[in-house]
């Protein structure tokens, strides 16, 4: 069986491996590019933990291959510390107990960032369904609806600024 | 780290030609498209295969194209891009319904409208309502293409008329004339779940909204889409109101031969199908009264 080169433009940067192509995204960008904000939960496709941004888009990167991603964007949670809404949303998650033990965090960081970023004014049914797929078995929810519901509309009040490339979607 | 897959060999193919292809020269070799359905599968090692042939990378296969007789949707069309796409909100809400109420927003970013419909599981979506809307399944294998119908393509519980070599790569919705109207509905036991039912619904209409022709279908409960005819009949030529419900209803509940399984009883299995195909029937209808399609 053949091993394939796999070209990520990952958190911005250029990261180029050859994998077994049966080598999951989840474990490429834990194991191989040592990002561990991305968590394993599942490992079944039911809990979101690993999500990451696909070209833009929230996927699952326990259930993506590597060699699907090749040649295209992968920012993880890591990649955006620094865009002013997710440091934001950070906040209210902590404001809002939006976590407890924490280990969905990122996962629902992620799906309620791209929320945000596609639908800048979301009810509380949109952001539920939102994060429909991410499992979080400590906070009820509640709190994270709310961390999300105090940042909405701040994007587009304040006009938060983006990084160039994830304005493409 | 995640469970793995057991071994493979790897081919992204650009066009559909170099997919059939490869596909025809390795026995055991599988189509891959958002994978997710098929990389859960390859985890659990309960398919272990040769060679993954990725259609990811044929560009013409990720469309949406509206004709005067029909919309085409490409198989690499996403789940995601459906329930995003306006167009069909507008015209077929049923499609919509169907396309926002699969799995949630991370697997709807992968999966695939060509995945959702060939890997035929009972519990997908979109098989029941692309047979509502009689839809044409555009298939090339070796030098061919061919198009079929639903009743065709659907065989069985994960078994389609797809050979081995060939790939599904558009599916065809023929143009409603005049006054359609359309809806689906689901239950399932979680949000994010399968469906343990679905129903989806057609109906056209004449002037006076009595229903000219209809297609209902039944998801999830049988091992291929259902298509409800004795409902079908019953509504021919009628208006849709609560008393016609009714009987619709009883015609559902005595009419269908379920068995209990592991997720549900046999009667709840009628309950909540002869349910489903009431409000989904009541819902289009009030969607033609509202003037919405
Ligand atoms: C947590 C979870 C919940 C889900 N819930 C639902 C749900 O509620 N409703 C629902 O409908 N689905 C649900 N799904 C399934 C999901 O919709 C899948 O995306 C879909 O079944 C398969 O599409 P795919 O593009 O991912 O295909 P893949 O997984 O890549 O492929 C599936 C199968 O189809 C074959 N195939 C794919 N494309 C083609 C083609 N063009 N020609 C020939 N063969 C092809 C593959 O070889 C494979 O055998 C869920 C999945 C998950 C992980
Ligand atoms: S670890 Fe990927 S969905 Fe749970
Ligand atoms: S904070 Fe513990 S799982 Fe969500």
């Amino acid at each position: 069986m053949k091993n394939v080169k796999v070209n990520i433009k990952l958190n911005g940067r250029k990261f180029e491996r050859e994998v077994e192509p049966r080598t999951l995204l989840l474990d490429f960008v834990r194991e191989f590019a040592d990002l561990t904000a991305t968590h394993m939960g599942c490992d079944t496709s039911n809990c979101g933990a690993c999500t990451v941004l696909l070209d833009g888009k929230p996927v699952k990167s326990c259930t993506v291959l590597a060699v699907q991603a090749d040649d295209r964007e992968v920012r993880t949670l890591e990649g955006l510390g620094e865009e002013p809404l997710m440091k934001r949303l950070k906040e209210e998650f902590i404001e809002k107990h939006g976590l407890q033990c924490g280990f969905c965090t990122s996962g629902m960081l992620i799906s309620s960032y791209s929320l945000l970023r596609k639908k800048s004014d979301p009810n509380e049914k949109e952001i539920r369904e939102a994060i429909s797929g991410n499992i979080c078995r400590c906070t009820g929810y509640h709190g994270i609806v709310e961390a999300v519901k105090s940042v909405k509309g701040e994007t587009a009040r304040e006009k938060l600024p983006e990084s160039p490339e994830l304005v493409r979607r | 780290m995640g469970s793995t897959p057991g071994k493979f060999d790897y081919l992204k193919v650009s066009s559909i030609r170099d997919a059939v292809k490869a596909l025809s020269e390795v026995e055991n070799s599988k189509v891959l498209a958002g994978g997710q359905s098929l990389i859960p599968l390859l985890k659990t090692r309960i398919m272990t295969i040769d060679l993954l042939v990725d259609i990811g990378g044929i560009a013409a296969l990720d469309s949406f194209r509206e004709d005067n007789g029909f919309i085409e949707i490409g198989a690499s069309y996403k789940v995601g891009s459906l329930e995003e796409n306006r167009s069909v909100s507008k015209y077929i809400p049923a499609l919509h319904e169907a396309a926002a109420g699969i799995a949630d927003p991370l697997v709807r970013n992968m999966g695939t409208v060509g995945g959702n419909l060939s890997h035929a599981d009972p519990g997908n979506d979109l098989p029941p309502v692309m047979t509502a809307l009689d839809a044409e399944f555009v298939i090339s294998g070796n030098g061919n293409q061919r198009v079929e119908k639903s009743d065709k393509f659907f065989q069985g519980a994960f078994s389609t008329g797809l050979s081995h070599n060939e790939v599904l790569t558009a599916v065809r919705i023929p143009r409603n004339g005049g006054n359609a109207t359309s809806a689906f509905m689901k239950q399932a036991k979680s949000s994010g779940d399968f469906s343990l039912a679905s129903v989806a619904t057609v109906l056209h209409l004449d002037d006076d909204m009595n229903c000219l022709s209809s297609r209902t279908v039944l998801g999830s409960i049988f091992p291929r889409p259902y298509l409800m005819k004795s409902v079908d009949s019953h509504l021919q030529g009628k208006k849709i109101n609560t008393g016609l419900l009714k009987e619709i209803n009883n015609i559902v509940k005595n009419g269908i031969s379920v068995e209990s399984d592991f997720f549900a009883s046999a009667e709840y299995k009628r309950y909540i199908a002869s349910y489903l195909v009431t409000e989904a029937l009541a819902l289009a209808y009030k969607r033609a009264e509202a003037g919405l399609t």
